[in-house]
């Protein structure tokens, strides 16, 4: 039987089982060049994006972390040092070179002791019920082609009590502020992309994909409706990035 | 007003200190020995007035400080930011000492004096540092010339203080000595008694004039 169910990747219409291998591709495309990118895109802002989410993680020794979506490794990183030799992170990821990229770069700086890294799906993830402390996913859900299954699976992953952070693009709260941010997206982004990692597509994907995303309020209806309790936001940036939060009990 | 939105600024100030903090530690070998049995610790330091939540996690060879950490840290101290600085610069402290001075610990006592001490001893080899950048010779002197400008400055400090303090007292007599304070106090003293008696005697004279027919 054929399936004509369809998602958008970015501003296109696309069958579902498409849109995996098309954001796959995106990120074979940009992942030696991510870091660097990353910076430039952000002038290194995400680096603080990031820190703040470590800090609402409230994570500590000798705890279990999975840091979905983790690409290269920067929460990974960070949690590796809190929760010590008696914690452990998993570093899990869709795309094979995402995942080399990031364990690449954790061994070279001495990660390796309490650091696991698993290929899998966030829709469906290979882990027991109730297996993680704190679950992050930073800039990853946008990709996710079933946001509400995945939501649904890192519930499910998670203890009792434990916490989902979602680090993710959002929209800005002030219009005026939106109309540069919209400049910037869609033009200078993709020029970055063409410049430095010699593919403006992918950028140009990014920009789009934030549009598409869920905005700060039906992202927390989604988490809600997934089972999690007490879920809240913060806008950072002004709400070019927001970082929700829930609980599950 | 959006009452979602967070300041990235404390979090971009706590990331400067911790960076500041760890390139001090790398120049500082003895205090980096003086951490191993913290490993693990963590502290809190809730700063009044003005207030700031600080969070300490001690790592091997480095240390972590958050400002939004939502642990139970260890031990906790709180107080007012001068307060505690006035305090590390002291060589010892007495529970007295502390709560004088609104500081409150909160936790293992005994993990707090080992913060308190291991920040107090702090010894970061400031040559070495300027060492990497300038050479060890120019480091050395520039090391010197530094410590001679610190006693100049210190000795300075120091003689201005008196004389100051020898002007306004002797010369100027613009405050009192303290017999003479003390000799002022009583004056007054007696004063306030004598007038106490007075109004007692007055009060019941005037019972007399009303309690007659």
């Amino acid at each position: 039987m054929k399936n004509d169910k369809t998602t958008h990747f970015g501003f296109q219409t696309v069958p579902v089982a498409e849109k995996e291998k098309r954001v796959g591709q995106v990120f074979h495309s940009v992942a030696e060049k991510y870091d660097l990118m990353n910076d430039l895109m952000s002038m290194g802002i995400h680096r603080l994006w990031k820190r703040y989410t470590i800090e609402m993680s409230a994570a500590r020794p000798g705890q279990r972390i999975l840091d979905l979506a983790g690409g290269t490794g920067d929460l990974t990183k960070k949690f590796s040092r809190i929760v010590g030799d008696e914690g452990s992170v998993v570093l899990l990821d869709i795309n094979e070179s995402m995942l080399n990229v990031g364990r690449d770069k954790l061994l070279d700086q001495g990660f390796a002791r309490n650091v696991q890294y698993v290929q899998g799906n966030a829709e469906q993830l290979p882990f027991a019920d109730n297996t993680f402390d704190c679950i992050t996913i930073a800039f990853g859900l946008r990709n996710v082609t079933d946001k509400e299954a995945a939501l649904e699976s890192m519930t499910r992953v998670l203890k009792p009590g434990g916490r989902l952070l979602v680090l993710e693009f959002s929209k800005p709260v002030n219009s005026t502020f939106e109309k540069v941010y919209d400049q910037y997206s869609f033009h200078v982004l993709p020029l970055l992309g063409r410049v430095i990692a010699q593919d403006s597509d992918s950028y140009k994907y990014l920009a789009e994909s934030i549009r598409m995303h869920p905005d700060q309020k039906t992202l927390k209806h989604m988490m809600q409706k997934a089972g999690l309790d007490r879920v809240d936001y913060h806008n950072l940036t002004g709400g070019v990035v927001a970082l929700h939060r829930g609980f599950k009990y | 007003m959006d009452k979602h939105r967070r300041s990235l600024v404390p979090t971009f100030l706590i990331a400067q200190l911790e960076k500041a903090a760890n390139g001090a530690l790398k120049y500082a070998p003895v205090t980096r020995i003086q951490m191993v049995p913290l490993k693990g610790k963590s502290l809190g330091i809730h700063l009044q007035r003005p207030g700031i939540p600080l969070q300490l996690y001690v790592e091997k060879r480095e240390i972590q400080i958050h400002s939004n950490w939502e642990i139970e840290t260890d031990v906790t101290i709180k107080g007012p930011a001068m307060s505690l600085v006035r305090q590390l610069t002291k060589t010892q402290n007495t529970p007295a000492d502390l709560m004088q001075n609104g500081i409150e610990i909160d936790g293992d006592q005994e993990l707090a004096e080992q913060f308190i001490s291991l920040l107090r001893n702090l010894d970061v080899d400031f040559e070495g540092i300027l060492a990497d950048f300038i050479g060890d010779i120019a480091a050395r002197q520039l090391g010197n010339f530094a410590r001679t400008g610190l006693e100049i400055f210190h000795q300075a400090a120091t003689t201005f203080a008196e004389q100051t303090k020898r002007f306004i007292a002797e010369d100027q007599s613009m405050v009192v000595g303290p017999t003479e304070f003390d000799q002022f106090k009583t004056e007054v003293d007696d004063i306030r008694q004598r007038g106490d008696r007075l109004q007692a005697r007055v009060q019941q004279l005037q019972q007399r004039l009303d309690s007659k027919p």
